[in-house]
Formats: C-alpha cells, sequence, structure tokens
C-alpha cells in the first residue's frame, strides 16, 4: 500500500478513528481499574470483618472456655485458711461477695503490714506467723481471681506465690498445674 | 437494543464501549494463556483486536447482521491471535509489535491472512507523520474532526454540539479542518523528502 496525495484523506480518518478509539478505550480502561479498585477495597473490607467476626468468636470462645476452667479451678480448691480473719474472708469468698473479699483482704494486708513494721512481740515465731498471714492472704485473693474467671490475673498470682518458695507455694503450684 | 456489532455499525459509541467492557478481561485471559502474552503489551494486543473490530464496524467491512453477539468473542479472539502473529513477523522486520494501522495491509490481511503486498518504502516514516499531526491537532480541529470522523456526527449535529448557526457552516469548518491537516501532512512528507 502507498501513502500519497490520493490516498491521504482515507489514511487520516482512520488515523483519526484510531485516535477517536484508543482515547476510548484508555478511558475504559481507566473506569474499569476504578471499579476493580472499589471492589478490591470492599473486598479488603469485607475480609477483615470476616476475620476480625472469627478472631472475636475464637477470643470469646477461648475466654469463656478460660473463664469455666477457672471458675472450676477456683471451687475445686478448698478452704486453707488458719486465722480468724482468713475464716471470715473464705466465708465472704463461699459465699460470692467478692468485693467485700478484696476489702478484707486490702484492710488485713495493710494491718499484717503495720504489725511487721512494729511487732507487738518479739518472738521469731510471731514474725512468721504474720509472714504467713500474708501470703495466706495473697492465696485467697488468687482464688478469689480464679472463682471469678480471672484466668490470667489469677494464673500471673500463682506463678508469683509458687515461686516465693512461702506456705502456700505448693497449693499454688498445684493448682497451677492444672491449670496449665 | 440489537446486537452490539449493528449498533457500533450504526454509530452507537456507547454499544462500543459496552463490548470493550464485556470482553475486555475474559478476552485478554484466553489471550494470555494462547500467546504467553502479559501486561502491556496484552493490553495493546486487546486494543488492537478492539481497534481492529472497530475500524472494520465503521469502514463497512463487516455488514450489519453478519456479527451476533455470541461470536464477538471469538471474533476479537481470532482477530487478536492474527495481530499477534502478524506483529510478531512485523517485529522480526520492524524490530516493534505493529499496531493495525502500522501495518501496511491491514485488514485486509488480518482478515485474509494475504501474504504482505507491495509496499510503500517510506511507508513507516509517513504513518508517523499521519499520527503525529492527528495525535497533535489542536482546537477546534480535534474535536469536529473527531465528531465527524470518529462519533460520526452529522453536519447538523455538529453544527448544535458546537453552536454553529447550521450545518453548512460545521461542514465548511469540518472540510477546512481536513484541508488544513492533509496540508500539513503533505508538507511534511514534503519536507523530508518521504
Amino acid at each position: 500500500m502507498r501513502i500519497d496525495k490520493d490516498n491521504i484523506e482515507d489514511v487520516l480518518i482512520r488515523a483519526i478513528r484510531e485516535k477517536g478509539a484508543m482515547e476510548r478505550m484508555e478511558a475504559l480502561d481507566k473506569q474499569m481499574a476504578a471499579k476493580v479498585a472499589v471492589s478490591r477495597r470492599r473486598r479488603t473490607w469485607l475480609t477483615s470483618v470476616a476475620a476480625a467476626c472469627v478472631l472475636l468468636v475464637a477470643c470469646t470462645d477461648v475466654s469463656l472456655r478460660l473463664h469455666t476452667r477457672s471458675v472450676g479451678y477456683g471451687y475445686e480448691f478448698t478452704g486453707v485458711s488458719r486465722g480468724a480473719r482468713s475464716g471470715n474472708i473464705e466465708n465472704l469468698l463461699n459465699d460470692k461477695q467478692f468485693p467485700k473479699v478484696y476489702e478484707e483482704i486490702q484492710t488485713a494486708r495493710e494491718e499484717t503490714l503495720k504489725e511487721l513494721e512494729r511487732p507487738s512481740y518479739d518472738d521469731p515465731d510471731y514474725i512468721n506467723q504474720l509472714n504467713t498471714d500474708l501470703q495466706e492472704l495473697d492465696f485467697i485473693e488468687a482464688v478469689a481471681h480464679l472463682r471469678q474467671g480471672k484466668f490470667f490475673k489469677a494464673k500471673k498470682e500463682l506463678k508469683t506465690i509458687s515461686a516465693s518458695d512461702g506456705a502456700y507455694s505448693q497449693d499454688a503450684d498445684s493448682l497451677l498445674r492444672k491449670m496449665l | 437494543m440489537g446486537n452490539l456489532v449493528d449498533r457500533i455499525i450504526k454509530g452507537d459509541l456507547q454499544a462500543f464501549d459496552d463490548l470493550y467492557m464485556k470482553y475486555k478481561l475474559p478476552v485478554m485471559s484466553i489471550l494470555s494463556k494462547s500467546t504467553g502474552v502479559k501486561g502491556d503489551d496484552l493490553t495493546d494486543l486487546f486494543h488492537s483486536a478492539a481497534l481492529a473490530l472497530f475500524e472494520n464496524c465503521t469502514s463497512g467491512r463487516i455488514k450489519e447482521g453478519t456479527l451476533p453477539d455470541s461470536n464477538v468473542r471469538a471474533y476479537l479472539i481470532r482477530t487478536a491471535k492474527n495481530i499477534f502473529l502478524a506483529g510478531m513477523r512485523k517485529k522480526e522486520r520492524y524490530g516493534k509489535f505493529m499496531l493495525p494501522l502500522d501495518d501496511p495491509d491491514y485488514p485486509e490481511n488480518i482478515e485474509k491472512q494475504l501474504p504482505d503486498q507491495e509496499q510503500d518504502p517510506d511507508f513507516e516514516k509517513k504513518i508517523e507523520q499521519v499520527r503525529d499531526a492527528v495525535w497533535k491537532m489542536e482546537a477546534p480541529c480535534d474535536e469536529l474532526l473527531m465528531l465527524r470522523h470518529f462519533e460520526r456526527r452529522s453536519s447538523e449535529e455538529i453544527a448544535s454540539l458546537k453552536g454553529y448557526a447550521n450545518g453548512d457552516v460545521a461542514k465548511n469548518m469540518v472540510s477546512r479542518c481536513m484541508k488544513k491537516l492533509k496540508a500539513y501532512v503533505m508538507g511534511k512528507f514534503e519536507e523530508l523528502g518521504i
């Protein structure tokens, strides 16, 4: 095919049509890309929501299981109280009066610490007893948390008690073994 | 509504848009598998096939009622494959992939698979000048020539769209623009000695 003055108009018209079609196709490509981007964003959003829902369900399930397990372990524990005060706390614990339990534990702890600072007696057995009372309060607090279903908090407290090598470390250890 | 190709033949550009949107992804997917072409080259290949279809519709090579919607996909794939094969041959010769307009024998050799005919030795340079001139056209000629030859608007429609007094004014304007474009291109040919 030759291009000369006889057919230049035809070639120009074809080139004009080519330009028009190319511009139109490029505009359509942009439209399609925008649509794809929107649908991709929507898909990503839906996937995220679905993942969040699955995660929420899984976490809720795990949380529920842990809650149930901790409550179970908490109630498996039978009384260890040795003093009159801790006996009262344990009664409150059995009545599920948790706010009062924590209040009593806090008061008893403060009083015991004060007594330890200035003991009424110099007798080492008395001092030992005060320390044991403190350990007992810590242990009862951990048990109260277990009975409330606060699995991770109770676990942390029991680990501390278990590592302390105190009067309740074996009890804490036994509970921890069950929990893990 | 009528089928898409018949609507394009009648000058309905929305039908071309619909056809493009409908077939781009499925045809490109098949072409990618069958030719191994990817990315921008694949888009260029589809553009060339769509352009060939459009050109054949507007130039009257495809007659009304001869290409139903059910055959459009196959037509586009076959055309794209032919362009690909022709392009590969031309690529060997010219070192680049060819668009339909670059092909001296387009669309005859695409449709009929004719061997390359005798061609203008300066064809490439001339086409480059033609394309350059068309893409560089300025207002109002670019719009007027596009309305007339791409959108195939009547002189009356152009007059109404551009606010000219009547169709004759629009016709004269279009004719003057085409003369100007021809003179520019022929001048360029002379200037370059092609």
